[in-house]
């Protein structure tokens, strides 16, 4: 073999710092409507990933070792396929400088808030650059790494919250319609889950034999992880700072801490952001420049990453005006993606279904 | 060579862009250990206690100054520092903010809160007292007992209180501003003055301010404060004296005191009908004997049976007292009797959730107290 590829380990890793990478964002938009329900609502949107998931594992069985543009392009000939590339490439490049600008955010406000947000921006986005020039195995590697070290943060803070845990908040359970469990799951199932369509963009570097079942392991282990996160997050802060404060998770671990000796572990919370968000934007760039390389004709997709981060630099500050427009945008955008991150994958499971008998598949 | 050139542009690059923008050595930031606000013609007076490096020698406590500044609202009058002060208020170690009580109770607290749990800076574990005295300045103007800052002191006065005497109930600012987000539940920060000790005047704990909505309308005293929370499961704590009058024969009564191990109370919805909410508190209360006044009769399992009965028909009493007292005087809902609800009937919730406020100050509060006695210390 001369490719380097990831194998089924490592992706199960970057799967699971890929949907953390958002745990920012989610932190806020589940709860604007069903306070204490959140945890339920947030179950509940990981039984919806499921049958994507499926769809995806089904898709990269039939493909091993394609990305999505190659996929497409063998389905749909190449007008269509040009077209729905594009269409694509347009979605990840805003959702991914949506990415970067949240984590900027992020940053700016909780710690470095004099300075400005480009900079910020910048040195995300070299790590990033950085990381997809070199070869997958490091990315892999690197997201090993800091899997490693966030479950040992998660798990101090989850230790040290018991002290305060404040059970009495959860209180009273599915107070809620259902109505808005399920609305509020959708959005949750929208924004952070379903842009796992992503990861498909890289999938030609995956090596593994049951794709289905390692996305499976993948978003089965973030979904106890993020609920035990917000379940932490309710008991510990309440529902009404919870429903205001931007990033509660930064908000409830300021609270923790251990007698006199240690305190500030919100250090911790920032390390784990920071570092999933620089593994979610990595794959948003690779996806990214191997597209854009797909539709150039260029076989290296290494000499389009450069161009295609300035990009999404570039966008970046015209996006939102300030933060609270950041937010109240997210369940917006959430409707929008849908004909990309749900009926795309959908399209390609029937087409693959209807092709089946004509052996497309195996052209090279 | 031109790898050469781009390594030199590299490294000067990363030696001029890099570094913090945010970076502040110790030596030039004025760290404020707690704040005091007061108003004064409209505009709001702060007082800061700042941590005094310069004028403390080697080897001795830190010692404190105070700072004033005024402005229109909180955060000018933060900035208005800067004018006095050589550094910027460094504000993540206050431990303490003191409101006078007339701010509290013309203006509400609400734009107090509002920019302590804004500012990044600013720890959400802060604590907030309420001043008894006429200004919030004067509690910072007295010396600390058991450290040279008086806003440490404060703070570990309120934060210990529960665990030892129970008379007032620490509150973070984190959980003052989920309370006053609620429209179940009511306020209630301790409240702090000051006595003469050994000639000199001290902070003390005084009772519990109370609050409806975000303005204060009453006091709770540190006897009534022991009961309001030993009503609402927050005591932890703390001793009770009751008068007794068993084993004397001449029919004297004397007093004794029964430290508090662990204390367990629930409130429980029980009925509705037409006008009248029935709630029921059920208190029960673990003790040991710390006090005994008679040495000639020894005390025995009968005369504790007695004295538990006694001591539990005592916490009754005076736990349905201040519950009229909170009831009628102040006609708010500090006990959370409307969360209490909310969290365990959500259905009667919904049906009463507009008449509440109507019923409040008649409700029915059913108190069952029990008291059991299950040590009396070293002797019998």
């Amino acid at each position: 073999m001369n490719k380097q590829l990831l194998t089924e380990k490592q992706i199960i890793v970057l799967i699971i710092l890929f949907l953390f990478g958002s745990s920012v964002v989610i932190g806020i938009d589940i709860n604007s409507e069903i306070g204490q329900d959140a945890w339920i609502s947030l179950i509940l949107s990981f039984v919806f990933n499921i049958p994507l998931v499926l769809i995806f594992g089904y898709i990269i069985n039939k493909f091993p070792q394609k990305n999505i543009y190659q996929i497409i392009d063998i389905l749909f000939g190449k007008l269509t396929a040009k077209i729905l590339i594009s269409l694509f490439l347009i979605h990840i490049l805003y959702l991914g400088s949506i990415v970067l600008r949240n984590f900027s955010e992020y940053v700016e406000i909780t710690t470095l808030s004099e300075t400005p947000l480009l900079p910020i921006m910048m040195s995300l986005i070299l790590i990033s650059v950085y990381l997809s020039k070199s070869k997958i195995k490091t990315l892999g590697i690197f997201g090993n790494i800091v899997l490693a070290i966030l479950l040992v943060t998660i798990s101090i803070t989850l230790i040290l919250s018991f002290s305060i845990f404040k059970f009495d908040n959860i209180k009273p359970i599915l107070n809620h319609s259902i109505n808005s469990i399920f609305k509020s799951s959708f959005k949750v199932f929208m924004l952070p889950f379903s842009e796992l369509i992503v990861m498909l963009g890289i999938a030609d570097l995956f090596d593994f034999k049951n794709p289905s079942k390692t996305y499976l392991k993948g978003i089965i282990f973030t979904g106890i992880i993020l609920d035990l996160i917000l379940i932490r997050n309710i008991t510990v802060i309440g529902i009404p700072l919870l429903k205001d404060s931007f990033f509660a998770s930064y908000q409830a671990t300021r609270i923790l801490q251990l007698g006199e000796f240690l305190t500030r572990v919100e250090g911790l919370i920032t390390i784990n952001f920071v570092l999933a968000g620089i593994v979610k934007i990595t794959i948003f760039i690779i996806s990214l420049s191997k597209g854009v390389a797909y539709l150039t004709k260029n076989k290296d997709y290494t000499k389009t990453i450069f161009p295609v981060s300035l990009l999404m630099l570039g966008i970046c500050p015209f996006l939102f005006d300030n933060v609270v427009d950041l937010f109240d945008f997210a369940p917006i955008f959430g409707i929008y993606a849908i004909p990309i991150q749900v009926i795309l994958p959908i399209i390609i499971f029937l087409f693959c279904i209807l092709k089946k008998e004509k052996k497309l598949i195996y052209l090279d | 060579m031109r790898k050469k050139t781009l390594l030199i542009i590299t490294f000067i690059i990363c030696f001029l862009s890099t570094g913090c923008w945010n970076y502040i050595g110790l030596n030039e930031m004025t760290v404020v250990a707690g704040v005091a606000i007061d108003k004064v013609n409209n505009e709001y007076l702060l007082s800061y206690e700042i941590y005094d490096l310069q004028s403390t020698p080697q080897g001795y406590p830190i010692v404190s100054q105070i700072v004033q500044s005024k402005g229109k609202t909180i955060f000018d009058a933060v900035r208005n520092a800067k004018k006095r002060v050589s550094n910027k208020m460094y504000f993540s170690d206050a431990r303490i903010i003191i409101v006078s009580n007339q701010i509290a109770k013309e203006d509400g607290i609400n734009s107090i809160i509002n920019w302590f749990t804004r500012d990044p800076e600013v720890r959400e574990t802060l604590q907030i007292v309420i001043s008894k005295e006429n200004s919030a300045l004067e509690l910072l103007k007295v010396n600390g007992l058991t450290s040279t800052i008086v806003s440490n002191d404060i703070k570990t006065i309120v934060e210990k209180d529960e665990k030892v005497t129970s008379s007032t109930e620490a509150v973070p600012i984190y959980q003052i501003y989920n309370i006053l987000s609620n429209k179940n539940m009511s306020l209630t920060l301790p409240l702090i003055h000051l006595v003469k000790n050994n000639d000199q005047y001290v902070c003390e704990t005084n009772g519990i301010a109370v609050f409806k909505n975000d303005k204060l309308i009453g006091y709770l005293s540190s006897e009534e404060s022991k009961y309001y929370l030993l009503a609402k499961n927050k005591l932890k704590g703390g001793i009770i004296t009751i008068n007794t009058k068993i084993k004397t024969a001449d029919k004297n009564s004397f007093n004794i005191s029964l430290e508090i191990k662990s204390n367990s109370s629930k409130i429980k919805y029980v009925s509705f009908d037409q006008k009248n909410l029935k709630i029921k508190l059920i208190t029960n209360t673990e003790v040991t004997l710390g006090e005994y006044k008679d040495q000639n009769n020894k005390i025995n399992d009968k005369d504790l049976t007695k004295l538990e009965k006694e001591a539990s028909q005592y916490i009754k009493k005076q736990i349905e007292k201040v519950i009229k007292k909170i009831q009628y005087d102040f006609n708010t809902d500090i006990l959370g009797l409307k969360e209490v609800l909310y969290k365990n009937n959500p259905k009667q919730y919904k049906k009463l959730n507009n008449k509440f406020d109507k019923l409040y100050k008649n409700i029915d509060v059913e108190v069952d107290s029990k008291v059991e006695i299950f040590n009396t210390g070293f002797t019998r």
